[in-house]
């Protein structure tokens, strides 16, 4: 007898969630019906669609990972239970980025569709050619892509570290920048760009991969990687270095900020994923999402 | 009645007022009670010197406590934009601007879990530890750090009891927490340091890892709340109190110095002033030993009283509290037919001058019972002669008087001492007085100039001799108004009422009254009479 109340007390809130539930889209749906159709071409055809196609290029962390990396992550972050998206080629995906997706898609209320691309530098030709509306993986604005591409308000502040294992060899970033150290970096980055900018005198070694690159200052094949600052964390959280990265003078070189990148010619969705970053922060939402990976955002001084 | 001679009867001290004086003494000289009294006074200088020391360590840790609420108090306002976007750049904006402040050590930033999102720690304090072979600064106060934030985000309340409670504190953090707690319990009003920060905890209990109290660091924390009072994360701010820690050394090397001085003082003053107050109560003792010698060497009632028709009544009222020395005598010849009376007055005052006095006494007897034969001047000169042979003795002064109790014949010689009446019939007149010549060299013993007195004792009639004591040298004759005491003892003569020595002793207490000075001093009455009354 005891046993089927609290059984009878659990249908009826079940029952109460699921009315709510879909009478929270309908409330939504009716709201809507008072606003005009958007004059956002993007947003017109999410609308018509009903779905939001999110350009990602996995392998940045914690931004997006798929399939092991994407366990790997989760694992490291202790959120197994967290759910893991299905990329449109199949693979599975998880990260702060696909959280930040989901998040838009679910304010639009439409569908998420994520597409994956290998390559980083083909992920705003994606954008270009219409495939995708609006690309997210940790990409950081820089007056170089603002000039093709048009970017939100940023939701995550980042940037460049100079990082290295022998933090008393490299007090500076004179000892760094001498002919005779070898400087790794990842190609067609940012930290690239600060490296040849900073660094000229010093030799310079270029990876395509994240992975590689900390890889070769744990082989001491390079003495200093230039990477942003959540990069060298991921390293040493996935072991990718024997030990602790100290990074030379203690701060980052550059500030980057990392925003939703989208196509030139429709500010009025920009300003719309503006708004959702704003929506995000004030709410507490991104401070919630952002402390299931807080093990690569904080920052130890 | 009173015995001749003697001063009339005191008034019989109550029992408690014996008690109490015995107590007192017994107190004065007890070396235990001296012992407790200079173990309170120091007790309580230390208690006094402490607190004050004490106070001003208060006052340099209050400084940093109120800089590290303040410190927090306006970072949580600031940094609820940056934890909400988990931005380390303003986080490290805002801490930047702490670590011009050279006790900052330490800056933390938590999510509302607790969980670490931007720290920074000074350099030279990273160093600092490493150099003492100390864990790192995160891994040595990580489990108080976040027992703390957890504290604060579940229970204010309960982690300002549990800090306020710890046992890991020092010496002076327990006095004040003592103190607090009397205060609260006498106060209701007084509220706790704590209480009054709001939501930003202190925390200067922390511990080392034996479990000591840790006085390197304290620290300040509080939440980051939004304007909707939700809570967003931790904000923490350490300090390093190594230049706390030296002024507060500083302060207490010099409250030792002070405390150590004021003690030696005490100890000092306390023993210097106990060695003069035994020596003044053995005095004191030494004094009231000679007043009863001289009591003692009085005259008796036998020699007193109405004998071979002359009536002698004396009162001798001592000086209180001082030894003036002033005593009499009389002596009878073997038929009774003449009186000597002598009345010896040493120069000063004190056991020596008492001594003197005695001594001559002593030897005036000894000399009449060896029936010698001297005119009073010589005699004077022989007591002279023996005060003189005492070493480092003063002059006496002397009064000799020979009536013949027959005819009333009055021969004698006096110094500068006391006065004479002879009161019959209402008058009063003193003596003929004749100054004897002063020789080439001074009497020795004796204090000049002397007088040969001659007279004749009426019959009625009444000789007043009122001495009061000499004390210092000076001519005591001035000091006491022979007539107006004459006046005064006719005037109770024709009441008729009472003995002679009843009006002896109503003499000396009145002319005690009219003498200046007159209770540090002894008072003789002397009344001779003759025929009627007598």
């Amino acid at each position: 007898m005891d046993d089927k109340r609290p059984r009878r007390r659990d249908f009826g809130l079940a029952a109460l969630g699921v009315c709510v539930g879909l009478l929270l889209p309908a409330r939504r749906v009716c709201a809507d019906a008072h606003l005009p159709p958007p004059r956002s071409p993007t947003l017109l055809r999410i609308r018509e669609s009903r779905k939001l196609r999110v350009g990602m290029c996995p392998g940045v962390s914690p931004f997006i990972l798929a399939e092991a990396e994407a366990d790997e992550l989760l694992r490291l972050a202790g959120q197994e239970k967290t759910q893991k998206r299905r990329a449109d080629d199949g693979r599975m995906v998880a990260g702060l980025d696909v959280d930040l997706a989901a998040f838009t898609a679910q304010g639009l209320g439409v569908e998420l569709e994520i597409a994956l691309c290998d390559k980083f530098e083909d992920l705003f030709l994606t954008l270009g050619k219409d495939q995708v509306d609006v690309v997210l993986s940790g990409v950081s604005r820089t007056l170089a892509r603002a000039a093709a591409l048009s970017f939100s308000a940023p939701y995550l502040v980042s940037g460049q570290e100079v990082l290295t294992r022998e933090p008393a060899r490299f007090a500076s970033l004179k000892e760094v920048n001498v002919a005779r150290v070898r400087v790794g970096v990842e190609e067609g980055t940012t930290g690239e760009s600060f490296a040849r900018r900073t660094l000229p005198l010093a030799r310079l070694s270029r990876y395509v991969r994240p992975d590689d690159l900390f890889r070769a200052l744990e082989g001491k094949q390079i003495d200093i990687a230039v990477a942003d600052g959540l990069l060298g964390r991921d390293a040493v959280l996935r072991h990718l270095v024997g030990g602790p990265l100290s990074s030379v003078e203690n701060r980052r070189f550059t500030s980057e900020q990392i925003a939703f990148a989208t196509r030139q010619g429709d500010p009025d969705f920009t300003e719309y994923l503006s708004l959702v970053v704003h929506d995000l922060k004030v709410s507490g939402h991104f401070h919630l999402l952002a402390h299931r990976y807080n093990l690569w955002l904080r920052t130890e001084r | 009645m009173s015995r001749p001679g003697h001063p009339e009867k005191e008034k019989e001290k109550s029992p408690f007022t014996a008690w109490r004086e015995r107590l007192a003494d017994r107190l004065a000289r007890s070396s235990r009670v001296f012992l407790i009294g200079l173990l309170l006074a120091c007790g309580v200088e230390v208690v006094v010197d402490w607190n004050a020391t004490l106070k001003e360590i208060n006052i340099l840790r209050g400084g940093m406590r109120q800089r590290g609420l303040n410190y927090v108090s306006i970072l949580a306002k600031a940094a609820v934009e940056p934890t909400l976007s988990y931005d380390a750049d303003a986080m490290d904006n805002l801490s930047s601007g702490l670590f011009s402040d050279e006790d900052v050590a330490y800056v933390r930033f938590t999510d509302q879990r607790g969980t670490l999102l931007y720290d920074r720690l000074r350099p030279s304090f990273r160093d600092l530890l490493k150099q003492r072979k100390e864990p790192p600064f995160r891994e040595r106060y990580a489990t108080q750090m976040e027992r703390d934030i957890d504290g604060i985000l579940t229970d204010p309340e309960r982690l300002k009891t549990h800090i306020r409670m710890s046992r890991h504190r020092d010496f002076a953090q327990a006095w004040n927490d003592t103190v607090a707690a009397l205060a609260s319990r006498l106060s209701r009003n007084a509220a706790q340091p704590d209480d009054r920060a709001g939501p930003v905890v202190y925390q200067d209990r922390l511990r080392k890892t034996d479990h000591t109290h840790d006085a390197e660091v304290t620290y300040a924390l509080g939440d980051i709340e939004d304007e909707r009072n939700e809570t967003w994360g931790v904000v923490l701010v350490a300090f390093s109190m190594e230049r706390t820690n030296a002024a507060i050394q500083h302060k207490l090397v010099k409250g030792a110095g002070m405390l150590v001085f004021f003690i030696g003082l005490i100890l000092v003053q306390n023993v210097l002033s106990r060695r003069d107050k035994l020596r003044l109560l053995d005095l004191e003792v030494q004094k009231r030993g000679a007043r009863a010698a001289i009591l003692a060497a009085l005259p008796g009632q036998s020699e007193t009283g109405a004998q071979g028709g002359v009536t002698i009544a004396a009162v001798l009222k001592q000086a209180e509290g001082g030894v003036d020395g002033l005593l009499w005598d009389v002596q009878r010849t073997a038929d009774e037919g003449r009186v000597e009376v002598l009345v010896i007055d040493p120069d000063g005052e004190g056991v020596a001058a008492a001594a003197t006095a005695l001594h001559v006494l002593a030897t005036f007897r000894q000399r009449c019972t060896q029936g010698a034969q001297a005119t009073p001047e010589e005699e004077v000169r022989r007591l002279g002669q023996v005060a003189a042979s005492l070493p480092l003795s003063r002059p006496v002064g002397l009064l000799l008087l020979r009536i013949d109790g027959k005819s009333g014949e009055i021969q004698g010689v006096s110094g500068p001492i006391g006065g004479l009446r002879l009161i019959s019939e209402g008058s009063r007149v003193p003596l003929a007085e004749t100054p004897i010549q002063a020789g080439p060299e001074p009497i020795p013993g004796v204090m000049e100039p002397l007088f040969r007195l001659a007279g004749t004792l009426p019959s009625p009639g009444l000789l007043l001799l009122i001495f009061a004591g000499t004390g210092r040298s000076e001519d005591a004759r001035r000091r006491v108004d022979a007539d107006a005491v004459a006046g005064y003892v006719g005037r109770e003569r024709r009441k008729e009422k009472g003995s002679l020595q009843e009006l002896a002793a109503d003499t000396a207490i009145w002319a005690r009254g009219r003498v200046a000075g007159g209770s540090t001093r002894d008072v003789l009455a002397l009344i001779l009479a003759r025929g009627e009354g007598a």
